[in-house]
């Protein structure tokens, strides 16, 4: 793998595979590493979150790192010091990672130009989230045993969502195929050229192995923008309910979920939903790639677990 | 008007191959050419120098980040023999005061002449005229409201209609901000892949269509700024084919680059307009070459470091431009092919000068000597550390270029070289 993890275009097919078989081992081994022991890990987290911020944490201490968490708020951040500063002051603790979050696309750029540390992006802007696409595709292939020729489904909120754009290069990466789903001003123009089909029209759903369900970004809608007239007829035309799947058709979400908005509690709930799934495959993968990163003169999993 | 430092006019002699290939010997007497002999050969190229109809000087309000006296000597060093600043100052030069005072700083610190923008809004709001006359007759050079567009059509229409009084021009900043929103990339596969908000192609191109159906109908002229879209061109076309008197400019980083180049998240890739398609790169090219855009300007518009260290979402617009805009063009337009030399020449020169009403600078005995001497095979990296601005917010950081400009004379002195 490259020194950092800023996009899935850092990524090749082999990288993924190591890393998802990594992950598979570290999932049925409860076993501590000492990978990272003695070794400091940043969790800077300008945005909220839940699944990412307390995954990465656990990840890092799996590896016996020591870790410091920062969010923006009760930081510097909120005297104003710049995302260089702060990386230069954090710097100086001589970290052996730092992960990422935060609401500009570039910003984990920015950060692994001002230290040493690899760096690990856990989500910037609308732009990238690789190791929530990784995650998907490792609950994938533990749900189905494969990756290739897989044909998901992906409805929502495709505009405003960094999970998508990553998810979609991930699954081309491994010979997935898939189609994105949406209202026509969510749909961002030209994201064909991902090597990804469109379609206004939930019928387009139907063939596909799973259906992945994108956050209605509420946060992110500009008031008055009009991507849809109303939450209401969001629901109506594009919610993904139980009389519009397919028996045995998967589902997942990347959360956190608006119930009874993208995703009938239904669906949610059923047997069929991989949502728990992700969240455990969250753990697993987050802890690989910290691994992964740090380890390339260090035993692999394959050897230690 | 222009401004300059009060004080002397040069005498000197500058050797040269002229446009046509003849190479001649310029004696320059107290600032004024005096005499235009035959000479051996030269492997330099004389030509007259360069005008640019888009500068921030950044003054008042931003002085770390530019002054008169920093930016016009990052123009003599461009080759350039006058430039224009944009109004979209702190304060706005919106009062006869405020220009008058930029004037008079200007006579103490301006290398290079320096013609001064009034907006063409009080405060660049968009909603009341500034008393265009007064600022015309204080020495506004244009009227602008650059960094934003004239948002209501009924204002553009009184700015265009009342500004006949002024005899300047009006130069636009065409954006329709309802379809531009907060865009940050270009609206296509790169802007989608990036997750970067979208800004249209039409964003420009609806403003373009607008204020020429504005000055048709007026039958007023007018100057439209940083074109970037095809689409706008092909508006422009349109309508200078149909009689309505309208000038363009375009940018070197419009004419020398794509959305593709903003992948790597540089801030330094970041303005407003943003980098387009390869369609609309060409459609560029070939309207520079056919004359619909008849004028090259830099947009110098220089940031702070630290405001420009920033993640791309969070940098300001703007790059600098005034000392790479002649080594830009020459290697990626006129090297390969795509310009020639001449054109490139006469867009950097009489082109804008003509746009802006401006005197055109000329090789001609009893002229005011406005002169660069340009080395067309110098190769040069352009580095943070050779650079007059104030500012080093430029595209071309550790860019390898070809063709320097090795002296320039502005308004019978010799500043740069």
């Amino acid at each position: 793998m490259k020194r950092h993890l800023l996009s899935v275009a850092d990524l090749t097919r082999d990288d993924v595979e190591r890393l998802l078989d990594a992950a598979t081992i570290l999932e049925t081994s409860g076993e501590k590493l000492e990978t990272l022991k003695g070794r400091l890990v940043l969790n800077l987290f300008f945005e909220a979150s839940t699944r990412t911020s307390s995954s990465f944490e656990l990840a890092a201490k799996r590896l016996s790192a020591d870790t410091l968490s920062l969010k923006a708020s009760g930081s510097s951040v909120e005297k104003g010091e710049s995302l260089k500063d702060t990386i230069l002051t954090l710097g100086a603790y001589d970290p052996a990672l730092v992960v990422i979050r935060h609401p500009q696309a570039g910003a984990p750029a920015l950060v692994a130009a001002h230290c040493d540390a690899h760096v690990v992006n856990a989500g910037d802007g609308k732009h990238q989230h690789p190791t929530q696409a990784l995650l998907d595709l490792h609950t994938l292939r533990g749900a189905f045993g494969r990756l290739e020729g897989l044909h998901v489904a992906i409805v929502g909120d495709v505009l405003h969502s960094r999970v998508a754009r990553s998810l979609i290069q991930a699954l081309r990466l491994v010979g997935a195929h898939v189609t994105v789903v949406g209202p026509p001003p969510l749909l961002p123009r030209g994201i064909e050229a991902l090597g990804c089909e469109t379609s206004t029209e939930m019928d387009a759903i139907g063939d596909a192995d799973v259906v992945y369900v994108l956050r209605m970004q509420r946060e992110r809608m500009l008031a008055g923008a009009n991507y849809v007239p109303s939450l209401r007829e969001y629901t109506a035309r594009w919610g993904v309910t139980p009389e519009r799947l397919r028996p045995g058709q998967k589902v997942m979400h990347p959360g956190p979920m608006n119930r009874g908005v993208e995703l009938d509690p239904r669906v949610a709930d059923s047997p069929d939903s991989l949502v728990v799934a992700q969240v455990r495959s969250g753990l697993a993968v987050r802890t690989a790639i910290l691994h992964d990163l740090v380890a390339a003169a260090a035993p692999a999993i394959r050897a230690v677990a | 008007m222009l401004f300059v430092r009060n004080g002397y006019s040069d005498s000197l002699t500058l050797e040269g191959r002229l446009q046509g290939g003849r190479c001649v010997s310029v004696t320059v007497q107290n600032g004024f050419v005096a005499r235009i002999e035959p000479a051996g050969s030269s492997r330099a190229v004389l030509a007259p120098a360069f005008v640019d109809p888009h500068v921030h000087l950044r003054t008042p309000g931003r002085e770390d980040e530019e002054t008169i006296g920093s930016g016009t000597a990052a123009a003599a060093a461009g080759g350039y023999c006058a430039i224009l600043a944009m109004p979209n100052t702190e304060p706005v030069v919106d009062s006869a005061e405020v220009l008058r005072s930029l004037a008079a700083s200007a006579r103490e610190e301006a290398l290079v002449p320096v013609g001064f923008m009034a907006s063409i809004s009080k405060g660049l709001a968009g909603d009341e005229l500034t008393e265009m006359a007064e600022l015309a007759d204080a020495g506004a050079a244009a009227f602008s409201d650059d960094g934003r567009p004239v948002v209501s059509a009924g204002m553009m229409r009184r700015a265009l209609q009342y500004g006949a009084v002024t005899g300047r021009k009006l130069a636009l900043h065409c954006e329709e901000p309802t379809l531009s929103q907060d865009g940050q990339a270009h609206e296509g596969a790169v802007a989608a892949e990036l997750g970067l908000a979208p800004y249209p192609s039409v964003a420009e191109s609806a403003m373009v269509e607008r204020d020429l159906s504005l000055a048709a109908y007026e039958g007023r002229p007018l100057h439209l700024m940083h074109l970037s879209a095809r689409e706008s061109v092909e508006a422009l076309r349109a309508a200078q084919a149909r009689g309505v008197e309208a000038s363009a400019e375009v940018t070197p980083h419009h004419l020398c680059l794509t959305d593709e180049a903003v992948r790597g998240l540089d801030p330094n890739l970041k303005m407003n307009p943003p980098l387009r398609a390869e369609e609309d790169r060409r459609a560029l090219v070939d309207a520079l070459r056919d004359g619909t855009i008849a004028c090259v300007a830099t947009d110098h518009a220089p940031h702070s470091r630290e405001e420009k260290e920033a993640p791309f979402e969070g940098a300001p617009f703007g790059v600098t431009g005034l000392e790479t805009a002649f080594a830009a063009l020459h290697t990626h337009l006129v090297e390969p092919g795509l310009l020639s030399l001449e054109t490139l020449l006469e867009r950097m020169s009489a082109g804008p000068a003509r746009a802006l009403g401006l005197p055109e600078p000329r090789i001609e005995v009893g002229a005011r000597a406005n002169l660069v001497l340009l080395d067309l095979e110098q190769e040069w990296t352009v580095t943070e550390d050779r650079f007059r601005s104030r500012s080093a917010n430029s595209w071309l950081l550790g860019a390898r270029l070809r063709g320097r400009v090795v002296t320039t004379v502005a308004d019978g002195r010799r500043v740069h070289g």
